[in-house]
């Protein structure tokens, strides 16, 4: 059988499996809460996968190693996103999951809401949802779009409806839990997708195995091999250089890390039954799971396709094509078909939970809030919700057929937004001190900062955008504090209030609090050597198996980072649960939203 | 040395599964040992 069949067949056997948990889900749902957060019941390891999958989109699968053949190992530095996103959750996962539990928040909007007593909060929260979710799906969306034209021949407008409605159909119909059970399969398919196109690369007879393939990349251009340089004092980069100075890989990393802040994520862990996957899924299904599979396959994708291409096998011509690419020329059929399905299922894993938060986003905050004025039956709520989580997608599928040029403009400035709402999780979960109204210019400045820095000024200094976002955001927020602006009575009774329950109910042990300390030092040192300006060094401190410079020091800082992850989500506590914090989280209520 | 009681007994086991390491840290070892080695693969030639 042809590699086109091998195709259908995966993609039938996926639609079925999809569709199964989509029916199931519409036949079960019957909450709001149960619809938009599977009822605060998605189980440990139905978390574990499908978070993992959600994290790394179809961008990971398909652009990361276009842009590491484009740019080289400079670019690979992003690979230590399999990190950054999930620190993200080591911050602010569990005590997310907290406040959903005991305060009954269903959206972000709820608790913003109602930790800085502004409905100011909901409407930016709102506002960075809606764009997040229809750009970042948009981007998906026409991602499969292009990889089904590439591999099986389908025009690309049909492949984009087509791929849309799979991933339609199955959240709307199925809400967040039949997305969580979606991702199980994806993440398997991801992860041995990438791991799979990346052996058959590098043993291809092209290649020739390792030894040769690290004697062509040992010899590729200095361009290709090095960090050019610390900082640019200037916008953008040096003339004649890459993009991928010390700072910007650092402050690239602050963007993704905007992916685990972002309201639909948050949403994820009001809808998770218990904390007690987060530490694993940050350690070890993130940092470890899918760091192995980028930093060995992925570049050897992105590097092997340089190598290639060099040797006049192949022929690129923009950085997307590389994977689809290298997928025709060195999969045989069966193995297209596999691979094929890792593709979909990585840009699927990332539309669906965008899509169901954010319909549900706008129904919670929007219709049943303002326009039923918090009177709609659970019923009414579930079809609103579902026609909203059409609109998303039918704005996201218009925007993807009508503006690609500014598609991947669109999807880096969602992650840039969501790293922004660090100001208010900041501010809910550790007690940063700024008003109410502080933190919400300082919302408005960073979403005003990271336009102007995206796309007036591209990045200033050499430093992506969502650092000056986040960076406009907190001297904002403290700006107000600083000229005496304060919240009412009402605002700081319900802060302390919620600051003493995470108090008692998330302190550290002596032990932890011990390791918290440590972690202090330790993780900004981490950052400084990694991916921070030190990691100019890497171009030539040392050298193992083969590898380049640069290459050996990302393989040696991620390892050192599975450790730094371990002892920062289980060791210093910030992702671990106890027996008496989930017995007092059933039990100690004091709802604030009303669901139906 | 005299004849260890039974509830002396109970306090050095309580102190030994204090000291046991946890699932997490056996895992956490073992994912550093298997990421050495992989990588040593390339250098002793497995790869071609």
């Amino acid at each position: 059988m042809s590699g086109v069949t091998w195709v259908y067949i995966m993609l039938g056997l996926y639609i079925v499996y999809a569709f199964y948990w989509g029916i199931k889900g519409y036949v079960t749902e019957k909450t709001s809460s149960g619809y938009a957060i599977g009822g605060r019941s998605i189980p440990f390891i139905a978390f574990l996968m499908a978070a993992t999958a959600a994290s790394f989109s179809g961008w990971t699968f398909i652009g990361h190693p276009g842009l590491i053949w484009r740019d080289g190992l400079a670019y690979a530095f992003a690979s230590f996103y399999v990190l950054t996103i999930p620190i993200t959750g080591a911050f602010f996962a569990k005590r997310n999951w907290l406040l959903g539990k005991r305060y009954g928040f269903i959206t972000p909007g709820d608790m913003y809401a109602y930790y800085f007593n502004s409905e100011a909060a909901r409407w930016l929260t709102v506002l960075t949802a809606f764009l997040y979710s229809m750009f970042y799906t948009a981007v998906q969306l026409m991602a499969s779009a292009a990889l089904f034209h590439w591999v099986a021949g389908v025009p690309v407008i049909f492949g984009a409806i087509f791929m849309a409605f799979i991933c339609w159909f199955y959240v709307c119909s199925g809400g967040m839990k039949a997305s969580a059970w979606v991702g199980v399969l994806q993440f398997i398919l991801l992860v041995g997708g990438i791991i799979i196109l990346g052996y058959y690369v590098i043993t291809s007879e092209a290649i020739g195995g390792w030894k040769a393939f690290s004697d062509h990349v040992n010899a590729l251009d200095k361009r290709f091999l090095d960090v050019p340089r610390v900082i640019n004092w200037g916008i953008g980069a040096a003339k004649g250089e890459v993009a991928w100075t010390a700072v910007m890989c650092l402050t690239y990393m602050f963007a993704l890390m905007g992916i685990q802040s972002s309201p639909a994520f948050t949403m994820w862990n009001f809808g998770q039954k218990s904390p007690a996957p987060l530490a694993w899924q940050q350690t070890f299904m993130s940092t470890f799971v899918v760091g192995f599979a980028l930093f060995y396959f992925t570049a050897f994708q992105g590097m092997g396709a340089k190598v290639l291409e060099l040797q006049g096998v192949l022929k690129f011509t923009k950085d997307s094509d590389v994977v689809p690419i290298l997928m025709k020329t060195y999969l045989p059929p069966f193995v297209l078909g596999i691979v094929f399905m890792g593709a979909i299922a990585a840009i699927h894993s990332t539309a669906a939970p965008y899509i169901n938060t954010g319909g549900s986003i706008l129904l919670r905050d929007v219709y049943w809030r303002y326009i039923r004025k918090q009177q709609a039956s659970h019923s009414e709520q579930i079809w609103v919700n579902r026609i909203l989580a059409t609109v998303v997608t039918a704005a996201a599928l218009i925007v993807g057929l009508n503006s690609t040029a500014a598609l991947v403009i669109l999807g880096a400035l969602a992650t840039a937004f969501g790293f922004v709402q660090y100001i208010y999780l900041m501010g809910v979960h550790w007690g940063f001190r700024f008003p109410a109204v502080g933190a919400n210019l300082g919302m408005l400045a960073g979403m005003v900062a990271v336009f102007l820095t995206y796309y007036v000024w591209p990045n200033p200094l050499s430093m992506h955008s969502a650092f000056w976002g986040v960076f406009a955001a907190i001297v904002v927020a403290y700006l107000c504090r600083g000229v005496g602006v304060k919240d009412d009575a009402e605002t700081i009774k319900r802060q302390n209030e919620i600051r003493a329950f995470l108090d008692s109910i998330d302190s550290p042990t002596p032990a932890g609090r011990t390791w918290r300390n440590a972690m202090k030092w330790v993780v900004p040192i981490w950052y400084f050597f990694a991916i921070g300006p030190a990691c100019i060094w890497g171009n030539n401190a040392f050298s193992f198996a083969g590898f380049p410079p640069l290459w050996s020091w990302q393989i040696a800082w991620w390892i050192l980072g599975i450790i730094m992850m371990w002892a920062l989500c289980f060791k210093a506590e910030m992702s671990t649960c106890t027996q008496v914090m989930l017995e007092r989280a059933e039990k100690d209520k004091m709802i604030v939203v009303k669901e139906a | 040395m005299g004849v260890l009681q039974p509830e002396n007994i109970t306090v050095i086991n309580q102190e030994r599964r204090n000291l046991t390491m946890k699932p997490e840290d056996l895992w956490m070892i073992g994912i550093v040992a298997f990421c050495i080695l992989f990588t040593a693969t390339f250098g002793w030639g497995l790869w071609g």
